[in-house]
């Protein structure tokens, strides 16, 4: 076990679960503030397809095309999520629930007959290989890592008011709606970006874990981001470590750990008194 | 017309199947069983809100499945339901103490329940792995095998099946009131939180006996789909009970005909698929009528079109 860390892959598996898991942390922030968990989740399961369909078309898993094929069935998601809403009597969750699993069982399908022969395992699109993360995804994480900083930079506390009250937000003139919008493509390209390392469903945990155990104490706006940082950063590196000591998953241990400290109690913790002093500081 | 090729097509890939793997007729059996038990589910679940609830379930009796797997190894396959269950309504039960905390966001303790019990069975999992147990039933639980199903099987869901459908048939008339109208039910003194209760312990078990045909993955759309698709005609209550059961009915023995005609196509997405194009079908057809035509403001209660 101790050996391990002078062993080059450790360093490498260790840069992969880091990457993502603060990658996903950052996305997370403002979907959980939005309430679009849900949404994640019917985001990061229609990437499936959106992976085959680039893995036929170039014959490679990762690079642009990747994305574009995440980014495209994702956008037909959100779509047909909107346009099922629209109808009378058709609730939004039950929306989202016929939305995302016609498209998830076309991906398995897709996986099962056409990718069979080329070397497209469903278990580890499933479950992720920290192990066989290449060195285009490492490329693609770290762009998606810096533009998600640089949403964070740019957007400013204008981002940060039209997640706590996005009515207010639209009031002042700023545009909720590109915000939503550039966000949702963003979760799309994360997705995209570290499904190779955990998986299409528990790139889930990561996304909203860090977020909610962050918002349990938070105080502030950057102390929320940081925070949810902070606590992906810790179940990440006990994750890894307990992964290597019991020889299990990797990242299904990353996401029991950060469970773990989701349901730990934070005594520290103290109440928000209002969104108001959330967005202060 | 195309109504009628399909018709034909369908029956035409039976038939093959039937003629070519003698063993079709308890998968048929089994397919319509968990086609018509999850689209009457559905049915409650969708007006309750909680269409996305089965996603939860399925993937919540991941890690009782898995942790069977690796203590115990290759197991009959009937093994596994008791271990699926508790760990289903473990989900449930945690799920409804997060919801009594305060900062707990509805849609965030689901995904949470969701991606972390999904986790845990990755750890297991890959834990009965490295114990050296070969391929079993764990498998087939991820996606469904229909060709895996044998007579025991298909009487023993048949079984599990009637229960399910009588436990929640006996009280469907409180049932109703307390989904489309819980205050007024809570009033005339109907245990609300009970009901609701039952109903969650039944979609639970429903979703277990689901998951060898199905799979843990897309036991959720097999609740939604047909349910939904059967919403979209807006009839009175019984006649949308009874379109939802024949629609998931007729997506299930699709799917199942398919897999086993086709190989490498894995019996869960298949229905998953036919469920599909019926909702794409009916969803076209109903739009074409402007029965349900989309309105601009969005309609906020119940429908009273539903109460029969």
């Amino acid at each position: 076990m101790l050996a391990d860390i002078y062993e080059p892959w450790f360093w490498r598996m260790l840069a992969a679960a880091l990457l993502s898991a603060w990658l996903c942390a950052l996305v997370g922030v403002p979907l959980y503030l939005r309430r679009r968990s849900m949404v994640a989740d019917a985001l990061a399961h229609t990437a499936l397809p959106g992976i085959v369909l680039a893995y036929l078309v170039s014959a490679q898993l990762g690079g642009w095309v990747l994305v574009g094929g995440v980014a495209l069935t994702g956008w037909v998601t959100v779509l047909l999520v909107d346009r099922l809403s629209a109808r009378r009597g058709v609730r939004s969750d039950a929306a989202i629930g016929v939305a995302f699993t016609g498209l998830f069982a076309l991906g398995v399908v897709l996986v099962s007959t056409l990718g069979r022969d080329a070397h497209l395992s469903l278990s580890c699109l499933l479950f992720g290989d920290m192990m066989g993360v290449r060195d285009a995804s490492f490329l693609l994480m770290g762009s998606a890592l810096l533009l998600a900083l640089g949403g964070y930079v740019l957007g400013g506390a204008g981002f940060c008011l039209a997640l706590f009250d996005p009515l207010g937000a639209r009031v002042m003139g700023l545009p909720t709606r590109a915000y939503d919008q550039g966000w949702m493509v963003l979760t799309a390209v994360a997705i995209a970006a570290s499904f190779e390392a955990v998986g299409v469903v528990l790139v889930l945990a990561l996304v909203v874990l860090p977020a909610a155990t962050a918002h349990q104490h938070a105080t502030s706006w950057a102390g929320l981001i940081l925070a949810a940082l902070g606590w992906s950063t810790l179940a990440t590196l006990a994750g890894v470590v307990l992964a290597l000591w019991w020889d299990v998953s990797t990242a299904g241990m990353v996401v029991c750990v950060a469970l773990l400290l989701y349901a730990l109690p934070k005594p520290w913790s103290q109440p928000v008194v209002n969104a108001a002093d959330a967005v202060l500081g | 017309m195309s109504a009628w090729a399909g018709a034909g097509a369908f029956l035409g890939v039976g038939w093959g199947v039937f003629r070519d793997y003698p063993f079709t007729l308890w998968s048929s059996l089994t397919a319509v069983l968990v086609g018509v038990l999850c689209a009457y589910l559905g049915v409650y679940l969708v007006l309750r809100r909680w269409s996305l609830l089965g996603d939860v379930l399925g993937h919540a009796a991941l890690p009782g499945i898995a942790a069977l797997w690796w203590g115990a190894g290759a197991l009959a396959w009937w093994w596994y339901l008791p271990a699926a269950w508790v760990s289903a309504l473990a989900a449930v039960v945690v799920l409804a103490w997060m919801s009594r905390r305060a900062k707990d966001r509805a849609d965030a303790s689901m995904a949470i329940v969701l991606a972390g019990s999904f986790g845990l069975g990755a750890v297991l999992w890959s834990r009965g792995q490295r114990a050296g147990h070969g391929p079993s039933a764990v498998q087939d639980m991820l996606f469904g095998n229909a060709a895996a199903v044998t007579e025991a099987q298909a009487w023993g869901t048949l079984g599990m099946v009637m229960v399910c459908i009588a436990a929640v048939a006996l009280c469907h008339r409180p049932l109703a009131l307390a989904l489309f109208d819980p205050s007024y039910a809570r009033v005339i003194g109907l245990p609300v939180q009970r009901l609701e209760g039952l109903l969650l312990l039944v979609v639970a078990l429903a979703v277990v006996v689901s998951l060898p045909m199905v799979g843990v993955v897309l036991v959720a759309a097999m609740l939604v789909l047909p349910a939904q698709a059967a919403l979209l005609l807006r009839w009175r209550w019984r006649a949308t009970l009874v379109a939802s059961v024949a629609l998931g009915a007729l997506a299930a023995l699709a799917g199942a005909w398919a897999s086993i005609r086709w190989a490498g196509v894995a019996t869960g997405p298949a229905m998953v698929i036919a469920a599909s194009v019926l909702f794409a079908g009916l969803w076209w057809w109903t739009g074409r009528t402007s029965r349900g035509g989309s309105s601009p403001v969005p309609v906020q209660g119940q429908e009273p079109s539903h109460v029969g």
